[in-house]
């Protein structure tokens, strides 16, 4: 595949998310079955998850039990903050059901903004949302 | 980063003790900042009078959370010594982060790091109302 018909499918995979099509996916997509650790809380792993189908638990470690945080689905990023500024990851993602994303090493990230650097702009007004939102959750502490 | 990292901003030098800008501002017309060389620090006034403060190093980027929520400045940007910076206008910035791979990764570096350290000050001051009762 030349590097231009790899920056167009790539373009229009994340353009869209309807435009994402077999070659991506056969690339980057992976398919885990219910109940699959995504993310294991502790560990060092830079990988970014994004979802394309079905739905994770974001779960945390307390005491001998896991919390369910929150429950995201498809179009969710997930597992940026250990991908860019290496950290430790601070959650377990579990598969509820069977759930298909696509995975991105710190390698191949290069190559998908090269491809598609909208897809950057979301990452980052993602962020500053955040942030503020915890701001503001600090502000009422 | 190299200047082709930065192109689109302009480049300016701040004495020590410059304050960039400071909680509850309107945004200037180059709200997007780089620190190119010098020291800063970033105080995060959550609005209960403790700041929270941030140093940022060369190659930092800031000022981009406000910039993209169009809101008031939520931070005080102090220089600690004579620095180097670039700023942009949101057009220029989206562009220079659309080309520069290397700018656009120190950008969200940058962000996911003020977003940890904002996670663990939430996180012990949760523990210590609950000590407190």
């Amino acid at each position: 595949m030349s590097d231009q018909s790899y920056a167009e499918i790539m373009r229009i995979a994340f353009e869209a998310e309807e435009g994402i099509n077999a070659e991506v996916i056969a690339r980057f997509g992976r398919k885990y079955a219910d109940k699959t650790v995504l993310i294991k809380e502790g560990e060092v792993q830079q990988e970014i998850f994004w979802i394309l189908s079905g739905e994770v638990y974001i779960t945390r470690k307390m005491g001998d039990k896991y919390k369910v945080l929150a429950t995201l689905g498809k179009g969710e990023l997930i597992g940026e903050m250990s991908f860019f500024d290496k950290s430790v990851r601070s959650a377990t993602v579990i598969a509820k059901g069977p759930v298909e994303a696509l995975v991105f090493s710190k390698e191949n990230f290069q190559e998908i903004f090269a491809a598609s650097p909208q897809w950057t702009k979301r990452l980052l007004l993602s962020l500053s949302s955040r942030i503020r939102v915890m701001i503001e959750r600090l502000a009422g502490l | 980063m190299t200047e082709a990292d930065l192109q689109y901003g302009q480049v300016f030098r701040a004495d020590s003790r410059t304050v960039l800008y400071s909680p509850g501002e309107p945004l200037s017309r180059q709200p997007i900042y780089c620190l190119v060389a010098g020291l800063m620090r970033l105080e995060i006034d959550p609005g209960n009078g403790a700041r929270i403060p941030i140093y940022l190093l060369p190659d930092s980027v800031f000022g981009v959370v406000e910039t993209l929520l169009d809101c008031p400045r939520l931070a005080r940007a102090y220089c600690l010594e004579h620095s180097i910076l670039y700023r942009w206008d949101r057009e220029g910035f989206d562009i220079a982060s659309g080309v520069s791979w290397e700018l656009a990764r120190h950008t969200i570096t940058g962000m996911t790091q003020v977003l940890r350290i904002l996670n663990a000050e939430f996180s012990d001051r949760l523990k210590a109302r609950e000590v407190r009762g």
